[in-house]
């Protein structure tokens, strides 16, 4: 059986035609079943899953109230410290760690709404890369078609809820990170404002730009999770004092009135006619005409490539000094580059992203919304090293972020909803608001959700 | 571009002995290629005038 719905989930539950133990028992039937090809998980919990599920079960026959995700199957990308557990961020180099002594505050949070946590999910090494090729812990494969990546760094979690593993999952943003492996897996995914969610228990990659969320099969689930999610903690500097600002209920609302552009130039040149394709079905099913320009966003972007290279590199330096050979050969030798830079471009960069953050406002006094493709292309084939874009040969690791990375950069909230291409591919489109207006993001997935054009690809049955 | 064509092995050399970080010849003339392609990234923000009071974007809360 397939991951349900958070809201079939409750409702056969309320029903009682099903018990949150038996929701979690399916859950890992299927992924002892089928993630042998897909690799999306890197450890299991069980025992935690059935006493979290009993707890439910418990409650439910004692007549007390459940939580909003009570007896939801979910799983975490491996950067979230889970009680019990070695938080290993995709890397050999951690696993040698002492387990974690108590869970992420996000799953604190879930658990209190009673959702069932199955396991950690693989990733790029440290979260540096789009493609969940991990030399150490496999490769995770694209559940629509497994000789393509899953996208990355959170491939693992976007693979999990597109194989119908789990209902739910979290994963992180630095450069893309949660929209590229939406994009590529179809399904829904959030990121939101920077500060918006607590990274607390998580493992930093690049402090000034790493976000938090979730991925979903639907945009109402998204919704109801990142609701789950919201909250201050003094435990994450970045995380806002503003106050909890919930979506699910408005998310039927529709985009009457919302101001909606597409983004052109830099956003369609490296993008191809799929990518392209896509930007515009949804543009034309949300109204959007207008077509803008953020200004600089190949400079954007090249700033978010130049902090990220300076601050993973200087993270990581004692150990990259001291353990070299059990770095992920796939980023190692970018992480000694990085540590190496010259502190001159970090601080321009940032200078310039300050910038950057003041253009894209001028560009939000005039929109509400603006949609981009969230890849350059559909995925990209295992192993593939470069490929082809309008003409151009890039390389394949670095240039999956292209459209991503100049909207991190500036910690805008996005949400990306699974479109297909002409001939059923899944590939996303960027939903993008203002700062803090994580409900217009949410908005316009669930509208393009009701027009029939953004669906998630869950793969019913996965053969080996 | 060959490692010996960016010039920056002289660069790597020397903040190879800063920190410490000994590079086999290898794994040396990878972080050249990979500090080549930051370089040119670099240059697209370096090239880009700001106003002298624009800050950096990370703020420090005591």
């Amino acid at each position: 059986m397939q991951a349900l719905s958070i809201g079939a989930c409750a409702r056969a539950l309320a029903a009682g035609t099903v018990s949150a133990t038996e929701l979690a028992d399916a859950a890992l039937d299927r992924i002892a079943a089928q993630d042998g090809p897909i690799r999306s998980f890197t450890a299991v919990t069980p025992e935690r899953a059935r006493a979290q599920a009993l707890a439910v079960d418990t409650a439910r026959a004692g007549g007390e109230a459940l939580g909003p995700l009570a007896g939801v199957p979910y799983a975490v990308k491996n950067l979230f410290d889970i009680e019990g557990v070695t938080t290993l961020a995709g890397a050999k180099l951690l696993e040698g760690n002492p387990p974690a002594t108590a869970d992420a505050t996000l799953i604190q949070r879930l658990s209190q709404a009673g959702a069932v946590l199955v396991g950690a999910l693989n990733m790029d090494a440290y979260a540096y890369g789009f493609t969940t090729e991990n030399t150490r812990y496999g490769t995770t494969r694209n559940p629509s078609d497994t000789t393509r990546v899953a996208g990355g760094s959170s491939g693992g979690s976007a693979a999990a809820v597109a194989a119908g593993f789990v209902s739910f999952s979290l994963g992180s943003d630095t450069n893309g990170s949660i929209r590229v492996p939406s994009s590529f897996c179809g399904v829904f995914g959030l990121k939101p404002t920077f500060g918006r969610l607590t990274r607390a228990g998580a493992y930093p990659f690049v402090p000034s730009l790493d976000h938090v969320g979730p991925f979903a099969g639907s945009a109402e689930d998204l919704a109801l999770v990142y609701d789950m999610l919201q909250g201050p903690d003094a435990r994450d500097p970045h995380c806002t004092r503003r106050p909890v600002a919930l979506t699910a209920s408005g998310t039927d609302a529709g985009v009457r009135g919302l101001r909606i552009a597409v983004l052109g130039g830099y956003f369609e040149q490296w993008a191809d006619a799929d990518a392209r394709a896509a930007a515009a079905h949804a543009a034309r099913a949300l109204g959007a005409t207008d077509v803008v320009t953020l200004p600089e966003a190949e400079r954007a972007r090249a700033a978010a490539f130049v902090i990220t290279a300076s601050e993973s590199g200087a993270f990581y330096l004692d150990r990259l000094r001291e353990r070299a050979e059990e770095f992920e050969p796939l980023s190692r030798e970018r992480l000694i580059a990085g540590a190496m830079l010259p502190a001159a471009w970090y601080l321009k960069a940032q200078r310039f992203r300050r910038w950057f953050q003041q253009a894209a406002a001028r560009v939000f006094e005039n929109y509400d919304l603006l949609i981009a493709p969230a890849t350059p292309c559909t995925a990209t084939l295992v192993g593939a090293e470069t490929m082809k874009l309008n003409g151009v040969t890039v390389p394949v690791r670095p240039s999956i972020g292209l459209l991503t990375q100049p909207i991190s950069f500036i910690g805008l909230p996005v949400a990306t909803a699974p479109l297909r291409t002409e001939d059923g591919r899944p590939i996303g489109v960027q939903l993008i608001a203002a700062p803090w207006r994580e409900d217009v993001c949410l908005r316009a997935a669930r509208a393009l959700e009701h027009a029939g054009i953004a669906r998630a690809a869950i793969v019913p049955e996965l053969t080996a | 571009v060959s490692p010996d064509e960016t010039g920056l092995g002289p660069y790597v050399d020397a903040m190879s002995a800063v920190h410490d970080l000994p590079l086999t010849s290898a794994r040396r003339d990878e972080v050249i290629v990979q500090l080549a392609r930051i370089r040119a990234l670099a240059a697209l923000v370096n090239d880009f005038e700001l106003d002298d009071h624009l800050e950096p974007a990370p703020q420090f809360i005591p």
